[in-house]
């Protein structure tokens, strides 16, 4: 699979949300998506999705993404958006069950095939235990495997995920990062916006940051999230801390 | 909680469908026995039983289980599509408006000239006011304004249908305004059956069309259509047949609420809350309900000629009240 993003340009409700954004996704990497609030992350992501209008290419394996079929795309892209409601209160099965709507037609029934991959996908998200249980019923940190799961389901190349960790507890937190760490393992690719420094600096391979609209920086971890960029980017001070042989960024105070 | 299985959940249903039938044509001034319409060869019913049954009766349930199924069906894509237990063509004002477009059509002399305009100009009212809705609640689709919406639009068919019919040289305008702004079946014949019968089951097969991406739209938007779900494709299958369907329902019963609001929402628990599999089960349980409500104004005041939407609003503003309040609470949660 290879996504490649050049001179993207978006706009929402008539502002210039992204501007001139080159970007290229070509191997099972796990990427942090970061920048202050209203940099345009969820707008790249669901750009990169099929879901925002652009100008600009967007090409998925040479071909642009306007030109896939919705159903097509989405066997081969999901995306997790920040909003964590299931409208109706469905069985937990019933709402990973909707990640395999792409491989489906018309009147189809859920195949064997289908219910197996569900299956497994709420095993690796540890739910399978909530398969008959309503959606309704379950606390935030399940209710985010939940929907982790239906979209693992979908069996994509690539995830693209919209401030997934929110709100969820240190250990669900990293618990999810780990999955996405197993899904790269797997030969995924996923795509993360992240709030938290420390997480995105030490569980991601690479770190892509965007300020109003603009891409500021797009590489490895101890390339891109120098105390001089944070500082720029975020205005705070950060501390970086070794440990198990990865390098933590921490925010400590505000920069002068 | 063990739920029953679906096929059974549907034969059941339609049982209890067939059943009511068989009791609605069987009830009114005079009891003709159910048994002796059924058994073939049977005698024992002359001639004038023989005309009420197939004049009369069979035509009235006919339109009672249509109606009933178009407005059960109707509430539950609504509901879905919104993704709000509220949503019903009664109150969204789709009915009202359905209603005045009957009501033009006939008084200003189109149906002299063309039977089906009745069904149409019906339709074209809830076609408007279906947009009308769309384009005042915008993509964000908040319930309230949706709602306030249908309020504003209800009025506003309700009062343009009474200046119609009160300008028109009809004396009997008062009782018409009745009818059309709480529904009756009374006195309804085969031609209304004809009439209604091929825009409802048109209206019926886009409805159900939307199954599955209500499904995914209980994900949100951004899911549903990331699951290769065309949204375009589903509002319009659901703007559409709600118009086609309850337009040519109204166009021959005038405007009945609640069917479409209390029958979805009593069934999504038996259906495990699933909108797709909601669709079948809230048109039977809509024709049921119809023809049981039907049934009743026959039975309870068998001389007054109480109007259907009466009873329907009495059961179906109560619990449209409970349910607000059902809805608050929860989301307060």
């Amino acid at each position: 699979m290879r996504l490649t993003v050049s001179r993207l340009h978006a706009q929402r409700s008539g502002k210039s949300v992204l501007r001139d954004i080159s970007l290229s996704f070509d191997k099972p990497e796990l990427i942090g998506l970061i920048g202050p609030n209203g940099a345009g992350k969820s707008t790249l992501m669901r750009a990169l999705s099929g879901l925002q209008s652009y100008s600009g290419s967007i090409q998925l394996d040479g071909t642009d993404l306007a030109q896939y079929a919705p159903q097509a795309l989405a066997r081969q892209l999901a995306f997790l958006p920040q909003e964590r409601t299931v409208h109706w209160a469905l069985d937990c099965e019933e709402v990973v069950m909707l990640g395999r709507m792409p491989y489906q037609s018309g009147f189809d029934r859920a195949s064997v095939g289908d219910h197996r991959i569900v299956e497994r996908a709420m095993q690796t998200m540890d739910v399978l235990e909530f398969s008959r249980r309503s959606f309704e019923q379950l606390s935030g940190g399940e209710q985010a495997r939940v929907l982790i799961a239906r979209v693992l389901a979908q069996e994509p190349d690539m995830i693209i995920a919209d401030e997934p960790i929110n709100g969820l507890d240190p250990a669900h937190q990293i618990s999810l990062m780990k999955t996405f760490r197993e899904l790269v393992a797997a030969g995924r690719t996923v795509l993360t916006s992240l709030h938290d420094l420390s997480l995105a600096s030490h569980w991601c391979d690479r770190i892509i940051i965007l300020e109003h609209g603009d891409l500021i920086a797009d590489g490895a971890v101890d390339q891109v999230m120098t105390p001089q960029q944070i500082r720029k980017v975020y205005g705070v001070e950060t501390m970086a801390v070794s440990t198990s042989g990865r390098t933590l960024i921490v925010p400590t105070d505000l920069a002068e | 909680m063990n739920r029953l299985p679906y096929p059974i959940l549907l034969s059941g249903l339609a049982l209890l469908v067939a059943v009511l039938f068989v009791i609605s044509i069987a009830i009114g001034q005079v009891w003709i026995n159910p048994a002796s319409v059924l058994l073939p060869g049977a005698h024992g019913y002359g001639e004038a039983d023989r005309l009420i049954l197939y004049e009369i009766r069979v035509p009235r349930a006919v339109l009672a289980l249509l109606i009933g199924a178009t407005l059960g069906l109707s509430g539950a894509v609504l509901q879905g599509l919104l993704r709000n237990p509220l949503a019903e063509p009664g109150l969204l004002g789709i009915s009202a408006s359905a209603s005045l477009g009957a009501v033009i059509a006939i008084y200003s002399g189109l149906t002299a000239i063309f039977a089906y305009a009745l069904p149409i100009s019906a339709l074209a009212g809830a076609l408007i006011a279906v947009l009308l809705l769309r384009g005042l609640a915008g993509r964000s689709a908040d319930i309230l304004t949706i709602i306030l919406s249908g309020v504003a639009l209800t009025s506003l068919a309700g009062a343009l249908t009474s200046l119609a019919l009160n300008m028109s040289s009809n004396p009997f305008a008062a009782l018409e305004i009745v009818f059309w702004m709480l529904g009756s079946l009374a006195d309804r014949s085969w031609v209304h059956v004809g009439m209604a019968l091929p825009f409802i089951l048109m209206g019926m097969l886009l409805l159900f069309a939307t199954a599955r991406a209500l499904d995914a739209l209980s994900l949100g938007h951004d899911a549903a259509q990331s699951l290769g779900v065309n949204l375009q494709r589903t509002n319009t299958l659901a703007i559409l047949g709600t118009a086609i369907s309850v337009g040519a329902a109204t166009a021959v019963s005038g405007a009945i609420g609640f069917v479409g609001l209390i029958v979805p929402h009593l069934l999504r628990p038996c259906v495990g809350n699933k909108p797709s599999r909601l669709l079948a089960v809230s048109a039977l349980g809509g024709a049921a309900f119809l023809l049981l409500a039907d049934i009743s104004i026959r039975v309870l005041l068998p001389e007054k000629d109480l109007k259907l939407g009466v009873v329907t609003a009495l059961i179906g503003a109560p619990f449209f009240l409970w349910l607000l309040h059902s809805v608050k609470k929860r989301a307060q949660v």
